[in-house]
């Protein structure tokens, strides 16, 4: 199978190769039909693509329980893709967070007026796809081509709003340093390709355990080494890990808050799956050198990201900086380097989805039609002029923080468990003393939101750049034939270019939707996580052998 | 009767109050959540008769349900004559602080809300007492702060914010250190014994804790309790967070929530680590000492009343860690006593501030003078709740200060020296604050002299005659509360009886080994939800104390 390009080579693909990606297969049929979809109707009704994208989103879930449950399930397509538990986990959480990241689209949309509406879900559905792929891998060559899919997809997305300055810069900056991280994983995989005959991750694995714990001596030793450190760095950056973690804030803060929202989950999933992956499954020989690496870059990354996050004002930057606290103590699983941490790792992905997907829904719902207004001041008095979306945001953030009966809870339990069953203690002190920084950052949003006042004076918008000058429009058309009679109103147009209230503006009901299912969620993963924990197990027993 | 789930009953009713609260209108909510505390009282005191005969175990009264078995996880609630008195006392409080709160669901601000987080905090506070599966402990531990930082910070002063979030960063620091504490606890046990990971209380009382790992572990556990209980040098948070607090709200958290640090002490650190409070002990009470006597200085000098009784509070709260440390039956029990007597003393003297304060709009001791020709009433439940906060014989707090004395005497002469000195200071501020307010001459032009003069009010007085009441009936017959304790602190004390000192390093080498049956004893199937049971469980054989395992190994 190693040297299988020496002779020709034939490979049919059999019906259970197809039955085994049909969720990718869904989701790439919903991708193509919105994109299809978009060809009729007028701009600016184009909800019901989000539509399309959503009964794609379910569909694919339902053929993930199926699979489940009763599928027949394992390699396909001549050991390209693995479709084991892992990947029907981690199928799960991204199909959920697309779901969410649908629900919360038409309305920002609407709002931010965002002009490529077709391409938007297109290419939102696509970085599913891509994370779907990456995550169901079990070739490095099909890791890269699913992180190639998401990422693609990503940065155009991340750049979508054309009339904002601060988007693009997203757009750029992620594509040119993630491209220089995507370049590092590919050297990597191709030394690894050199020192052990095969892309396969099951044949690596089998080809280093025949050769004893740690062939250094063996010549392709040092070969070996620099692929793992180069794969180390491409995957700490999809995970925003420090030292590798200085895009986030920026793209996080300049992309389109929904596609934030998304991108913060899908990719942590897909890049966390794909790293152990590569390093749980194929590579678990070699765990006495990448153990430590991932040591340090765990600690690094909670005390950095936390810290960083401490001193933010605004809440989406803060967000930003939260993600990389949080993939910190994903990383602390990722050192610990036992089944019980591996079950820790996918507990947290599952409970960071559904939480921070609600964090930077309220976000989304609470900016300004210019991209701005999501400041600490901005959330001042929410709790008086939103009570749900301020009860939802307090969730929220109390579930980042960690309190118990929350979705947060479960996700560090298990992974401060795992540490310290797994004889990393000290991960786990150093864990809990970085997330009482994070108590500080997530509970001054309730402050924000409970126990002060809103700023009296209207939130004047800063010169960034230009307005747009269909949002006075926007404004009449959405005011309707009744308030044009106001003489009031009719003076609008002429000051709604320069002051924009924070909270002139109601929330799109699907927007509640997602809000309430992540809220719901949030809460029943930290009461009832029965279901959760044991697929987590399931996934953790494939992979960890 | 019996196989009604009762203590969980306990726990969720304020649950349901809070429900209520929140989307009934303001006096509408208002009955409601008084209702609700009202039953949850009710059910307390039904515990009295079933708890009380003196002769009930520990962890006596059971109700356990699987929750995350693999984890160890389950929803084990248990009760004892050492928290039976706090439900109740927990209970007590939140019918006073609500009943306090009229005002506020008349005419204040965002009522539905503040109601709410009061019956949450009480729910949280319920479920600490009488949770002993240790997650699930932490769990009501961390509930608990999350109504009380909302409850400061929404509804406090003007340093509100500030004193929350120092309030939560304190607190949370020492609890997060419990639960890596409570982590290590469940694996070093199941580690040492083989035996699959838990973390019920009874179950780990059976295997017992590595002697190597206690005192590291009750460092661990400490933590979260001496911040809770605002021992020295942990108090920073206090006296801020007193000081911005509504008074109902204080009636809650410092009538009660400050008891469950010391209550932690006593359920968890005490029996679970014989070895490592044993080596530990002398620090305890030297902070004890020492949070006894700077906290007094404190009180003596503070110009804010607020801030006094705040001191006067953990100082208090010192004599309870003192009684607990002297590690013998008198300390404990007088401990136990002196938390009920603290509570109802404390709540109804930050109810007597608040109503001076509401008068007079003014905490600034300096401002105050001659009150009492003009309050007579007022100045009358002040002396008697002053008097017994500073131990005058006849009155509750006397006999739980002099229990928890007496123990520290038998086990230490200078510590039981030291902690005494306190009754100096005690009388002095105690009676500095009563006749700096009450007697004396009003200070000219101040805003005492312009206030208005109406006396208590029919709804101040309601919360307070049953404080008032207790703070006498507790003095005559004292006994009300150690009966039921007996037994239970004696199983505590008999693991630091000096003839066993290693009975705890292997159990059933040498010494008593208690069983606790949490689960296996009677399990009566009240409700079948799919797969999960309740259980409520009893210890049928509690009363013979043949049946008390007594395994002397060795003879």
């Amino acid at each position: 199978m190693i040297f299988a390009a020496t002779s020709p080579f034939t490979y049919t693909p059999s019906l259970t190769d197809w039955l085994r990606i049909v969720p990718e297969l869904i989701l790439l049929a919903a991708a193509l039909l919105t994109l299809l979809a978009d060809l009729v109707g007028s701009p600016g009704r184009k909800g019901w693509l989000a539509i399309i994208g959503l009964a794609g989103a379910i569909c694919a879930l339902v053929a993930t329980q199926m699979l489940w449950v009763g599928g027949s399930i394992g390699e396909a397509f001549y050991g390209m893709v693995n479709d084991d538990y892992v990947s029907l986990f981690a199928n799960i959480v991204i199909l959920f967070a697309l779901g969410i990241a649908l629900l919360f689209s038409p309305g920002y949309i609407e709002r931010q007026g965002i002009t490529h509406e077709g391409e938007y879900y297109t290419l939102l559905i696509l970085a599913a796809l891509g994370m779907m792929v990456m995550s169901a891998a079990s070739n490095l060559m099909v890791i890269f081509v699913g992180l190639e899919i998401l990422s693609l997809a990503l940065y155009i997305l991340s750049a979508i709003v054309t009339t904002r300055r601060r988007s693009q810069e997203a757009g750029m900056k992620y594509f040119i340093l993630s491209s220089f991280a995507s370049a590092f994983l590919l050297y990597g995989m191709a030394l690894t390709y050199g020192a052990t005959g095969s892309t396969n991750l099951t044949a690596i694995r089998t080809f280093l355990s025949s050769h004893g714990t740690f062939p250094l001596g063996s010549g392709f030793g040092p070969l070996l080494l620099v692929a793992l450190g180069l794969m180390a760095v491409g995957f700490c950056f999809k995970v925003s890990a420090v030292p590798f973690q200085a895009w986030t804030p920026d793209v996080y803060v300049g992309a389109p808050t929904s596609i934030t929202a998304f991108m913060s989950v899908g990719t942590k999933v897909a890049a966390f799956v794909g790293l152990v992956r590569v390093f749980f499954f194929a590579l678990p020989s070699l765990s006495v050198e990448w153990q430590p690496v991932f040591w340090v870059i765990a600690v690094l990354t909670m005390i950095g990201g936390n810290l960083m996050a401490a001193s933010q004002r605004d809440v989406k930057r803060m967000l930003a900086y939260s993600s990389v606290a949080n993939a910190g103590y994903m990383l602390i699983a990722v050192a610990t380097h036992t089944q019980a941490a591996l079950q820790g790792l996918f507990i947290y992905l599952a409970t960071y989805a559904v939480m921070n997907l609600g964090a930077f829904g309220v976000v989304l719902a609470i900016e300004r039609r210019d991209g701005q207004g999501t400041t600490l001041d901005d959330f001042a008095g929410l709790g008086r002029r939103h009570p749900a979306l301020a009860a939802l945001m307090a969730l929220f953030m109390f579930a980042l923080a960690g309190t118990p009966a929350t979705a947060g809870f479960i996700g560090k339990w298990y992974v401060f468990y795992a540490a310290m069953t797994g004889g990393h203690t000290e991960l786990a002190i150093i864990g809990v003393l970085a997330s009482l920084i994070g108590v500080y950052y997530y509970l001054r949003v309730v402050w924000a939101i409970y126990f002060t006042e809103p700023a009296t004076a209207p939130l004047l918008v800063l010169a960034e750049e230009p307005t747009p000058e269909r949002e006075p429009a926007a404004t009449t058309t959405a005011g309707g034939g009744v308030a044009l009679a106001e003489p009031a109103t009719a003076a609008q147009p002429t000051t709604s270019t320069k002051v924009l209230p924070a909270d002139r503006h109601t929330t799109h009901p699907a927007t509640w939707l997602g809000l309430a299912l992540a809220g719901v969620l949030t809460i029943a993963l930290g009461i009832v996580p029965m279901l959760m924990v044991e697929w987590a197990l399931a996934a953790a027993q494939t992979l960890f052998k | 009767m019996t196989n009604f789930p009762v203590l969980s009953a306990i726990v969720f009713v304020p649950l349901l109050g809070a429900v209520g609260a929140l989307i009934l209108p303001r006096l509408a909510g208002w009955g409601w959540a008084l209702l609700a505390s009202l039953v949850d009282l009710a059910l307390a005191l039904l515990l009295i008769p079933r708890l009380g005969t003196g002769t009930t175990h520990m962890l006596a009264l059971n109700e356990h349900m699987p929750w995350l078995p693999d984890a160890g996880i389950s929803y084990t609630l248990s009760a004892d004559g050492i928290n039976l008195f706090l439900i109740c006392l927990n209970a007590l409080l939140t019918v006073v602080a609500v009943g306090a709160s009229f005002g506020v669901a008349r005419s204040g601000d965002r009522p539905r809300q503040y109601l709410m987080l009061m019956l949450l905090l009480s729910f949280g506070m319920q479920g600490v007492f009488l949770a002993t599966n240790l997650f699930l402990f932490y769990v009501f531990w961390e509930v608990m702060l999350v109504p009380a930082y909302l409850l400061v910070g929404m509804f406090g002063g003007p340093q509100r914010g500030i004193a929350a979030i120092k309030f939560v960063l304190y607190t949370t620091a020492g609890s997060l250190l419990m639960l890596v504490a409570i982590i290590a606890t469940g694996i070093e046990v199941s580690s040492t014994h083989h035996t699959a990971f838990t973390l019920d209380l009874a179950a780990l009382l059976n295997a017992g804790v590595p002697g190597n790992v206690q005192t590291v572990l009750f460092l661990g556990f400490a933590a979260a309790f001496a911040v809770k209980a605002g021992l020295f040098p942990l108090h920073g948070w206090v006296a801020d967070t007193y000081s911005e607090t509504p008074v109902a709200v204080l009636v809650l958290i410092a009538g009660v929530m400050a008891k469950t640090g010391v209550y932690g002490f006593v359920r968890f650190c005490l029996p679970l680590f014989p070895q490592g409070v044993h080596s530990l002990a002398p620090i305890m009470e030297t902070l004890a000492v020492a949070s006894i006597i700077y906290f007094a200085l404190e009180a003596l000098v503070a110009l804010d009343f607020m801030r006094l009784l705040a001191y006067v509070s953990i100082s208090h709260l010192g004599v309870i860690v003192l009684g607990i440390f002297a590690l013998n039956t008198q300390g404990i029990e007088g401990a136990i006593v002196q938390m009920i007597n603290h509570g109802i003393i404390i709540a109804a003297l930050f109810l007597i501030a608040g109503a001076i304060e509401a008068r007079t709009g003014t905490r600034r001791l300096a401002d105050f003078g001659a009150l009492a020709t003009k309050l007579p009433w007022l100045a009358t439940v002040f002396m008697i709740a002053a008097l017994s906060a500073l131990g005058l014989p006849g009155l509750n707090s006397f006999a739980g200060e002099f229990l928890a004395f007496l123990g520290t005497f038998q086990s230490s002469i200078v510590f039981g020296v030291l902690g005494t000195l306190v009754v100096i200071p005690a009388a002095w501020y105690m009676l500095r604050f009563f006749q700096g307010a009450m007697e004396g001459v009003t200070p000219e032009g101040g805003a005492v002299a312009s206030a208005r003069v109406a006396d208590l009010r029919v709804g101040e007085w309601l919360p307070l005659l049953p404080l008032l009441a207790l703070i006498i009936f507790l003095g005559i017959v004292p006994n009300t509360l150690t009966a039921p304790m007996q037994q239970p602190v004696g199983e505590i004390v008999s693991s630091y009886a000096p003839a066993t000192p290693s009975a705890f390093e292997a159990p059933g080498a040498n010494g008593h080994v208690h069983v606790y049956h949490p689960i296996q004893v009677q399990t009566i199937q009240t409700q079948t939800i799919q797969t999960r049971h309740i259980y409520v469980l009893q210890m049928t054989n509690a009363l013979a104390s043949g049946e008390r395992e007594q395994a002397r190994v060795g003879a």
